[in-house]
């Protein structure tokens, strides 16, 4: 039942996206949004997709992975196109009760759903491509000018780092209990919504008991190998930026001034 | 009675994680036997279980009669308030209430030796031995008639550890069939009555503990060892003492060994 789940896993390749430093990759996500935030014809929309099949191209992720890391918001796709569907004014389209749909409602729903499609590409291709202690690690550099405000930023990425590395533990732990308590005559796929979440009772309360006692014992251990914050603290691997980097921050900046000058001289 | 015909099994398929545990594996399993599965890390072991007991959806697995699948560390499954509606748990999924439910608490209880005043105890404050029992109990009150075992013994003292397979000996010569998943040679070749050898996904020897036990390349190409008997008969052996090596358990061996010497 987990293996929908590609958010946040990492592909594992030596394609060009792969070798960036992941400081530059996080910049790159953030103009690609910023880009997506502001486009709002069909010809810029055109634009920012080709852009973003491009960079799929290039990191020589599967597409599947790519569509299956949609499939967890589809629903919230599919609802923000029917609202927009049905709220805007217009030429009627078709009738459905007291709703009625319109085709600048429908070219409005599509548009955003798009728009929402493009956003959780972008930010899929970025933790398809980047190891999950890379990310931690560019977010603990990209947040240490902010230590001087009082932000712990070596202790944030820390509880980032031990977050993502006990997900697939947590996942691993949840499928042995449900598939032991499957043994012993848990249905969790029948019957209604009250009775689905009784049913979650003897899968969490396992699940929480183990992540407590691993919490415990990983407290433990760094206690015991005498960890006490990042002051001092070194990298084995240390992040460097490249030649490669510094090409591909100059062509992202680049093509996301001249797109939102664009943007901005034409309104 | 369960049947494997031809099944194969592939984690994570279509992925570029894709790994396939299982390759092509038929075998019979038949009512009332006591089989070890054993083989190194990664040999397809718990997968293999896991489609004996429909956990996997695979083709070609048929099967008469309730499975109980007794993972390794059971224990942390448990998750209700007292041992007696632990124990109640699966029965009661399965439809059984009344005296029925009661007699079948009981039973597991006597089965794996806890005693009554532990009823209304809460699982967790229970030590790591008794936690186990629990476990094993919570599955044997659903009554099956095959028990499926992932190392049972795992992290057990000594003590804990005899008991528990004396419990499950008694079981299999109580009718059920017991298939046992286990890292210990000694144990495979104490108490079961076959052997599955799993290598790399594939049944590599499927035998009568003796049987295997005498193929040596065989073994080591598996990554396994002899039981102790027989590796000290063979160290002897070795060092010109003229032996059989065939022994499988302590006793065993300790005759072979005074005969040899007169002793």
């Amino acid at each position: 039942m987990f293996q929908d789940i590609t958010l946040g896993q990492y592909f594992p390749g030596q394609s060009i996206i792969h070798r960036l430093d992941p400081r530059t990759k996080i910049f790159a996500v953030f103009a690609l949004l910023i880009m997506i935030f502001s486009a709002a014809t069909s010809t810029e929309y055109f634009f920012l997709t080709a852009l973003i099949f491009f960079f799929v191209l290039l990191s020589k992720i599967q597409m599947s992975a790519v569509v299956r890391s949609l499939r967890p918001l589809k629903w919230l796709i599919a609802f923000t196109f029917v609202i927009h569907l049905f709220s805007h004014e217009g030429a009627e389209l078709f009738r459905l009760g007291v709703l009625t749909a319109t085709v600048d409602g429908l070219r409005a729903g599509l548009l955003i759903s798009l728009r929402l499609m493009l956003m959780i590409v972008a930010s899929s291709l970025l933790t398809f491509t980047t190891a999950p202690l890379k990310l931690t690690d560019a977010t603990e550099k990209l947040l240490t000018p902010l230590k001087a405000v009082g932000v712990p930023a070596h202790e944030l990425a820390m509880m980032m780092t031990i977050a993502l590395r006990f997900i697939p533990t947590l996942f691993e732990e949840a499928d042995k209990i449900i598939k032991a308590q499957k043994i012993r005559g848990l249905d969790i796929e029948r019957g209604n919504f009250v009775k689905r979440l009784k049913m979650m009772v003897p899968i969490l309360v396992p699940l929480f008991l183990s992540a407590f006692r691993r919490a415990d014992d990983l407290a433990m251990a760094m206690e015991a190998r005498c960890y006490r914050g990042g002051e001092g603290r070194t990298h084995m691997k240390s992040l460097e930026i490249t030649r490669l980097d510094r090409l591909a921050i100059a062509a992202i900046a680049l093509i996301a001034g001249a797109f939102v000058m664009i943007r901005m001289l034409s309104v | 009675m369960i049947r494997l015909n031809d099944v194969s099994y592939t984690y994570a398929s279509g992925t570029p994680f894709e790994r396939t545990a299982l390759f092509n594996i038929s075998m019979e399993i038949g009512d009332g036997e006591f089989v070890a599965i054993v083989g190194s890390t990664g040999s397809g072991k718990s997968t293999l279980i896991q489609v004996m007991a429909g956990l996997l959806p695979s083709t070609g697995v048929t099967s008469d009669g309730r499975i109980g699948l007794v993972f390794q560390h059971p224990e942390d499954q448990l998750f209700e308030e007292s041992v007696e509606a632990e124990l109640a748990f699966a029965p009661k999924n399965f439809g059984v209430d009344g005296d029925e439910l009661n007699r079948r608490i009981d039973d597991a209880m006597r089965q794996v030796g806890l005693p009554e005043e532990y009823k209304s105890m809460s699982p967790l404050k229970l030590s790591g031995g008794e936690r186990r029992r629990v476990a094993i109990a919570s599955i044997l009150s659903m009554a099956p008639d095959v028990l499926i075992l992932d190392e049972p013994t795992a992290g057990l003292d000594a003590q804990s550890k005899r008991k528990l397979l004396e419990t499950i000996r008694r079981l299999n010569e109580g009718g059920t069939t017991i298939i046992m998943v286990t890292h210990d040679m000694d144990d495979a070749a104490r108490l079961a009555r076959r052997l599955i050898v799993m290598h790399n996904g594939r049944v590599l020897i499927d035998d009568a503990p003796r049987g295997v036990f005498r193929r040596t390349e065989l073994l080591k190409e598996a990554g396994l060892a002899q039981p102790t008997a027989m590796t000290i008969l063979a160290r002897l052996k070795q060092a010109g003492v003229d032996v059989s090596t065939d022994a499988l358990t302590i006793d065993e061996g300790e005759a072979i060994i005074k005969k040899c010497f007169r002793i």
